[in-house]
């Protein structure tokens, strides 16, 4: 009787342990209908681009979802300019601690993934896209 | 020889099972609950998320543990006073290569009672006694949405809690020893179910993600456990 009542209390004890949180439902995401993502600038057009003083930089973004974050612009690799907008423009204007030569005007779309997973419904997922115009900076005679 | 010592401890054993003892007893087993209202909120809880999570857990049986002090007269009636403790929960889960969202409910329901026994069914060490409770519980849910990708983790909570009376009645089996007991013990608990309510301090938080309805607490349903108990005052009086 003791050897049973104990079984039967440990039986019991086990069979109350089922509960769990473990258990995972795993969703297969299509990838394949990414948005796509084209940026034109002012700079296309030019076979080169000659920098004496400023320039007037001008972009255009056109994407099938319209859903960006934001658009950084970078000049030689130093942060130059940040927008969340489609189309925007902005002036280059190097300072003097550039020399003469040639350099690269960087920029790089972030957007909205739009895969339709987890993170991307709570935007927190992004896809990049970058691209790169060469200038040339040359100022010639500085009058000071 | 070991024959006649086993005769004579069964006599002195058996001569102290009507007597008047106060003790205490440990129960723990499984209680299978209806808590049909709040298996409703679970698939609301999912509906309510943003994505097509799927259900895997509602509330299934789970640990009950009861505590209880009770007193025995010479007539063989039994008072008690108790502790039940019962929990269970619900799970709902989804994952992507972005990461995953779990969907949970934790139910912990907190009781006292006071239960009268009536012995049934005596035989040397072994007894039988219905018995009927009445409890007034506390349960507490705490709901939870965590959500974890390789840029962002959110993990919001709110509880809701409620207090509600019960009426239980069952049976339990007992089986004696010299200064302790074991057996098995079950019964079906009738709980009014009490409204659920949001803790103040988290109802702005809770309209992000619990859908906005009451929830009845019903912890109605069946209980059976196993019990280890021990009587203080074994030797008092023997009819």
């Amino acid at each position: 009787m003791k050897t049973t009542t104990i079984s039967l209390l440990i039986l019991l004890i086990l069979s109350a342990c089922d509960y769990s949180s473990d258990e995972i439902y795993f969703v297969e995401v299509d990838l394949s209908d990414l948005p796509e993502l084209e940026i034109s600038s002012s700079l296309d057009t030019m076979e080169s681009v000659l920098i004496t003083d400023s320039l007037l930089f001008e972009y255009e973004i056109s994407i099938d979802t319209g859903k960006i974050f934001y658009t950084q612009i970078f000049f030689d690799e130093s942060f130059i300019f940040a927008s969340d907008s489609l189309a925007n423009s902005v002036w280059i204007n190097p300072d003097t601690s550039y020399n003469d030569g040639h350099y690269d005007i960087y920029m790089e779309v972030i957007y909205k993934s739009s895969t339709g997973s987890l993170a991307d419904r709570i935007n927190a997922e992004y896809l990049l896209k970058d691209t790169s115009w060469v200038v040339t900076l040359n100022r010639g005679d500085v009058l000071l | 020889m070991k024959k006649i010592k086993l005769i004579l401890i069964t006599v002195v054993f058996a001569s102290n099972i009507y007597a008047q003892y106060t003790g205490f007893s440990v129960a723990a087993g499984i209680g299978y609950y209806q808590l049909d209202d709040l298996k409703q909120f679970q698939d609301d809880f999912i509906a309510f998320s943003t994505v097509d999570a799927k259900g895997f857990t509602y509330f299934p049986p789970f640990t009950h543990v009861r505590l209880e002090l009770y007193r025995k007269t010479t007539s063989g009636l039994k008072y008690g006073l108790s502790y039940d403790y019962s929990t269970t929960g619900a799970h709902a889960n989804y994952s992507d290569y972005s990461g995953n969202m779990n969907l949970d409910q934790y139910v912990k329901a907190y009781q006292i009672g006071a239960a009268a026994y009536y012995p049934l069914h005596f035989r040397k060490y072994f007894e039988v006694l219905p018995y009927g409770r009445i409890l007034v519980g506390y349960t507490r849910n705490l709901i939870n949405r965590t959500v974890n990708t390789l840029y962002d983790y959110q993990y919001y909570n709110v509880n809701m809690h409620s207090f509600s009376p019960a009426l239980e009645a069952g049976a339990e089996a007992i089986y004696h020893f010299s200064r302790y007991s074991f057996g098995i013990e079950a019964g079906y608990q009738y709980d009014v179910g009490g409204t659920m309510n949001i803790a103040d301090k988290d109802k702005d938080r809770a309209s992000l993600f619990v859908p906005d309805r009451q929830v009845k607490s019903n912890l109605s349903g069946l209980r059976a456990m196993a019990k280890f108990i021990i009587r203080f005052n074994n030797e008092l009086l023997t009819e």
